[in-house]
């Protein structure tokens, strides 16, 4: 697998073109568009065409390719051009008049000839090509013999067809069993046949050919909808107008892989994508993979379908907001994971925003940023590899996690044109071979992400009705939390009794995509002239969006408030919350090295100190909607 | 709105042109990106925007937009007597 070394530069995506591959290839396809909207969206890119094939030139493909069809292939000829384009390959396309296939490949100096493709898609269909079938009541061999004749005639034709890559439909069982509920029962029906030859065509594949199966997806598309017998017979139409997007992306992601351009590399999230629930504040016993709850069992069910890719030859990588000794514990410890760390040829777990983490996973892996997918459960995470990874796949994830498979199933991310023993060694060979390389310079413009997640937030007192979930928050963080004190919801009530010597804040954000709900609990306790900060936890989910900005803004508005001239910080290290250990110095606090100053007792902690009176407000990207 | 002003809809969406006005006589002839898949599409846009199916018949029997238009009003009545 030759890969290439990062550095290639960003590519240039003039306006307009970006935008419209990007629904192809990215955030979703396009399947609930009517055909007039699919086309419309063609002819849009075909204004542009010529000065994107200018703009583009360095970095798109050459492809020849070649359509015959038995039925008509001028309606797939259009959208699979676009598809092609948007992923990366510049098509030149010959299209067969229809039925003409015999004819254009043994005519010498035929057009087709002179094209020289390098591709040639053979469109077959039951209807056109399949006239005759065995008699009722044939024989094992009469019906051997049927299928060997069939057999012998698409070699001729492949052969005939020359050196080029040949991509070819297999037979679609049709939508009608003149046997009833027998044909299914007997081995000379007309669909048990069709099954037959094509299982014929697969044992007996040459090497430059390779089979999309358009019975697959006849079926997943669902065979009624599929089948238009009224375009049929007005115009030779082999499948409905409706499905004509899933056949033509799934040609594209295979011309794609046939190409050179193939995608190598699946780049995993693992809370709520691998296991339900996060790690580093529900534990290994809290985490949701038990094989005996429905929910673990989807995890565990998507985790075996990612091992199966990784066993093909796809690469894997993680990619994590955790600390890495407690995103490994979870493969070392959970009996119930099938993903082990031998399986991940290049983990990442720190706390910098993923574009840079994917960058870096390219540099380590040496594979382009275009042989990257990257699957993660947070659509604000995959917002910010969108608009920094132009040239990543990212899944569309749904909410479901037992929809996982099917999401990433149905991408058609993996496409190979070819499988081969050392794919299935590929793995063992990064994990051996690993330089973890120094981390450069964040790439991202991160202050525009920020903005563009439209982020709001509410801080205030807690009321009575926030009272169960702030006390949940408190006694659930470890690793955004600076004392790791545990109250239960008596103490909180008592201290919000106490108005005047105690401040419970409660922290509610909201962006974009989706609402959070509480995410930060703060208690802050008045002291003669200063405020202690007794608690402070906060979700990391929400970590480095400026929630914690938004939060110091706060205490020390409370702390003017009260008149008093400092806030004081105490980080009492554990295991766990090594994360927020140097975030006050970040957050605008001095660390204070000399005991004697500080105000009350403290043994194992590590304090900071912020003045009042000169404190300037944070500058965060969040919209503060309750004041 | 009249289905005549629907259908001009259509047509204008389907040839991607605000220009077009359609006319009881105008057949293919009259516009120059009328071919084979454009006239499927149209076809197959039409049954969308009106909620109707025509069968093979009807769809050969088309000689031009006025017959179109009769066609449509005449599986209307029938859809909602």
């Amino acid at each position: 697998m030759s890969g290439d070394v990062f550095g290639v530069a960003q590519r240039p995506q003039p306006f307009g073109a970006s935008e419209l591959f990007s629904d192809v290839l990215s955030k979703s396809r396009l399947l609930d568009s009517s055909p007039t909207e699919l086309f419309s969206l063609v002819k849009k890119f075909n204004k542009k065409k010529s000065n994107y094939i200018i703009d583009n030139s360095k970095n798109l493909i050459e492809c020849k390719l070649a359509i015959f069809g038995s039925t008509t292939t001028s309606f797939i000829t259009d959208l699979l051009e676009f598809y092609l384009f948007a992923h990366g390959i510049k098509p030149t396309i010959f299209e067969g008049v229809y039925n003409s296939v015999i004819s254009e490949i043994t005519n010498v100096g035929s057009d087709f000839r002179k094209f020289r493709p390098n591709l040639v898609l053979l469109m077959s269909d039951v209807r056109q090509e399949l006239q005759h079938f065995p008699k009722i009541f044939a024989t094992q061999d009469e019906i051997d013999q049927w299928v060997n004749e069939r057999l012998i005639f698409f070699h001729q034709l492949w052969k005939g067809v020359g050196d080029s890559q040949i991509i070819q439909t297999l037979f679609v069982i049709p939508d009608e069993r003149t046997l009833g509920a027998f044909e299914c029962n007997v081995p000379f029906s007309k669909n048990v046949c069709i099954q037959r030859l094509n299982l014929a065509l697969i044992e007996h594949r040459p090497a430059n050919v390779v089979f999309l199966d358009l019975d697959f997806l006849a079926a997943r598309f669902g065979k009624r909808r599929w089948g238009d017998p009224k375009n049929y017979f007005l115009n030779k139409q082999p499948f409905s107008f409706d499905a004509l997007e899933l056949v033509v992306f799934h040609v594209s992601c295979l011309v794609r892989s046939l190409m050179g351009r193939p995608k190598k590399c699946l780049v995993l999230d693992l809370d709520n994508t691998l296991w339900g629930g996060i790690i580093g504040d529900d534990g290994i016993a809290g985490i949701k993979l038990d094989p005996n709850d429905p929910e673990g069992e989807a995890f565990i069910a998507f985790q075996k379908y990612v091992k199966a890719l990784k066993e093909r030859g796809v690469l894997l990588a993680v990619c994590s907001k955790n600390d890495e000794n407690i995103a490994k514990s979870v493969f070392f410890q959970h009996p119930a994971m099938v993903l082990q760390l031998d399986d991940i040829a290049c983990f990442v777990a720190n706390w910098r925003d993923k574009a840079t983490n994917i960058h870096q996973i390219a540099r380590i892996l040496n594979i382009g940023m275009d042989s990257i997918v990257f699957f993660d459960d947070n659509p604000v995470e995959r917002e910010i590899v969108r608009q920094n990874c132009q040239d990543v796949q990212v899944i569309e994830v749904p909410d479901d996690p037992s929809l996982y498979i099917a999401a990433l199933d149905e991408a058609c991310a993996f496409d190979w044109g070819q499988l081969s023993h050392e794919d299935t060694l590929r793995t063992a060979s990064y994990v051996n071979d690993v330089r973890r390389k120094e981390l450069e310079v964040s790439c991202v413009n991160y202050d525009d992400f920020l903005s563009s997640l439209g982020l709001e937030v509410q801080i205030g007192r807690i009321t009575d009705h926030q009272i169960t979930r702030f006390t949940q928050l408190i006694n659930k963080s470890n690793q955004f939390n600076f004392r790791t004190i545990r109250y239960c919801e008596a103490d909180i009530i008592m201290m919000m009794g106490d108005r005047d010597n105690h401040v419970l804040l409660y922290c509610d954000l909201n962006d974009k995509f989706s609402n959070y709900g509480l995410i930060s609990a703060v208690i802050l306790k008045r002291e003669s002239n200063y405020v202690f900060v007794d608690t402070w936890v906060m979700s990391c989910r929400v970590l480095n969006r400026g929630v914690e900005k938004a939060v110091t803004n706060s205490m020390v508005e409370i702390a003017k408030k009260w008149g008093c001239d400092n806030l004081w910080v105490e980080y009492i290290p554990t295991k766990k919350n090594n994360l927020v250990s140097n975030l006050p110095v970040e957050l605008g606090f001095r660390t204070v090295t000399d005991a004697s100053v500080c105000p009350f007792s403290t043994t194992s902690g590590l304090l900071y100190l912020r003045e009042i009176k000169e404190f300037r407000p944070l500058i965060h990207h969040i919209k503060i909607t309750n004041q | 709105m009249e289905i005549i002003d629907q259908l001009q809809n259509v047509f204008r969406r389907v040839f991607d042109d605000d220009r077009i006005n359609i006319s009881r006589t105008m057949t293919a002839a009259d516009v120059e990106d009328w071919d084979s898949l454009n006239h499927v599409l149209l076809v197959t846009a039409i049954e969308r925007e009106f909620k109707l199916r025509f069968t093979i018949g009807e769809v050969t029997r088309l000689k031009n937009v006025g017959d179109l238009i009769d066609l449509v009003e005449q599986k209307k009545d029938q859809a909602n007597p």
